[in-house]
């Protein structure tokens, strides 16, 4: 084990940077990945979002905000097609998320943080829902009737379960990651 | 003032820096569509991918239900190729590459999936992926040693397509709700369509080749407005993948063979 406190403040910091570069391309590498238990109904989980969620649960919205941006453009790259982006979906939860924790409406960490992701899923399927309105230009009255709301209705859905279900073995180690190094810094 | 704005650097100096990284790191990512990201990912995973049976086997016993299954459309192409373009002669292209799926979509709203094989091997956008038993959909990106295939299935997809006992012509669309089946729409009022008829895409398709066989019409609804529709289900195995062929885009096919200025105008 590695003995914190005899590190430097900047090797804690190049140490920090690595784990969660490694953490993003862990995720990132997830995303094409169907093990069992990892798709219904083809709708897989959403590992970079939830990266953002767990790391915004605790930070600043500005924080909150840097990591959907990369992370978005990360996605967008990834899935090879720049509209609708990701960016907008992953900041929207990534300053929700940090903004939920501020008014402290949580408190048990176990269930808040399934809770939080299944929530921000939905909300962050919405942000991409809206952008493919936009685009087909589908009127306000025939929204409900599109095969866009059809397929919002699926990919939130499942996506929310399965992201939820699969957010504390990304949270878990992380977390812990993260409060030792604010531990150590303080 | 100084003192403060020192202070104020020593505090946020990691998290300005952090951000520049993270963003700087984000963009080239997007950028480079995160060639780098597909790269590993093949590295990785190719170990643990089913290898059940080796491209040589998949060729030859799908080659053999292909032919068979195309052997009408080709000759009715022949002779429309013929007809169309006098110095196109309407050969066969091989497949460039067989390729391994090894993923699948990076994003819940497309529908997609990722092979092991990229533009080192030849394979480039616009190519066109088969399984043995019929279309699969085009590369929509790649990398050195992958690419992603967006499949006939997903909403954006359009293909050109006719019936081919009748020869009656629509495009056939991805539709989301059923994952194997997709929605043919017929350019004709009254089209002469039966279910269980072979629907193989139209020689005036611009992304296809004409002739590949796409699937079976399962399901009819004449009445529909706009346009009669047809639902169609795709004879290639889309949710259980393991192996496709890739074959070169038709515009090399076509620029190889040049078309006579009064060929027909059509989309």
């Amino acid at each position: 084990m590695i003995k914190f406190d005899n590190l430097s403040k900047t090797n804690l910091m190049l140490l920090n940077g690595l784990v969660i570069g490694l953490s993003v391309l862990l995720c990132a590498l997830l995303i094409p990945t169907r093990w069992p238990g990892m798709e219904l109904i083809n709708i897989a989980p959403n590992w970079l979002m939830m990266w953002v969620v767990a790391w915004s649960v605790k930070r600043s919205v500005w924080e909150g905000m840097v990591a959907g941006i990369a992370l978005g453009a990360i996605q967008d790259g990834l899935s090879g097609s720049h509209l609708p982006s990701h960016v907008f979906s992953l900041v929207v939860v990534g300053v929700l998320t940090a903004v939920l924790q501020k008014q402290r409406y949580i408190q048990e960490e176990v269930v808040s943080i399934a809770i939080i992701t299944f929530f921000m899923t939905g909300i962050a399927e919405a942000v991409t829902a809206i952008q493919y309105i936009l685009q087909t230009r589908t009127s306000f009255a025939d929204i409900a009737s599109s095969p866009i709301w059809l397929r919002y209705q699926q990919v939130a859905l499942a996506s929310a379960i399965l992201s939820s279900l699969w957010m504390p073995v990304l949270y878990y180690p992380l977390n812990r990651w993260w409060e030792k190094v604010e531990s150590v810094e303080d | 003032m100084n003192f403060s704005a020192k202070r104020w650097w020593g505090k946020n100096a990691g998290k300005l820096v952090g951000s520049a990284v993270a963003i700087t790191g984000g963009a080239i990512l997007w950028h480079t569509q995160a060639a780098s990201i597909w790269e590993i990912y093949r590295t990785i995973s190719l170990p643990f991918q089913p290898n059940a049976y080796s491209p040589a086997v998949v060729a030859d016993s799908r080659a053999e239900q292909l032919e068979l299954e195309l052997a009408e459309a080709k000759a009715q192409n022949e002779k429309m190729k013929k007809l169309l373009e006098p110095n196109n002669d309407g050969s066969q292209t091989k497949p460039i590459t067989v390729a391994k799926v090894i993923g699948r979509s990076a994003d819940n709203w497309w529908q997609q999936i990722v092979i092991g094989k990229g533009s080192s091997d030849g394979v480039q956008v616009g190519s066109i992926a088969l399984d043995g038993k019929g279309l699969v959909g085009r590369v929509a990106q790649v990398t050195p040693h992958t690419s992603q295939v967006l499949l006939a299935t997903d909403p954006s997809s359009r293909i050109g397509a006719l019936i081919s006992r009748s020869r009656h012509m629509g495009y056939i669309q991805g539709n989301n709700d059923r994952s194997d089946r997709l929605v043919m729409q017929f350019f004709d009022k009254t089209p002469d369509v039966k279910v269980n008829d072979t629907v193989v895409t139209s020689n005036v398709s611009q992304l296809y080749p004409g002739g590949l066989v796409v699937g079976k019409i399962v399901q009819i609804d004449l009445a529909k407005v706009p346009a009669p529709e047809a639902i169609v289900k795709l004879t290639a195995p889309v949710n259980a993948l393991e192996w496709l062929q890739i074959y070169p885009s038709p515009p090399t096919n076509l620029q190889a063979a040049p078309k006579p200025s009064t060929a027909p105008q059509s989309n």
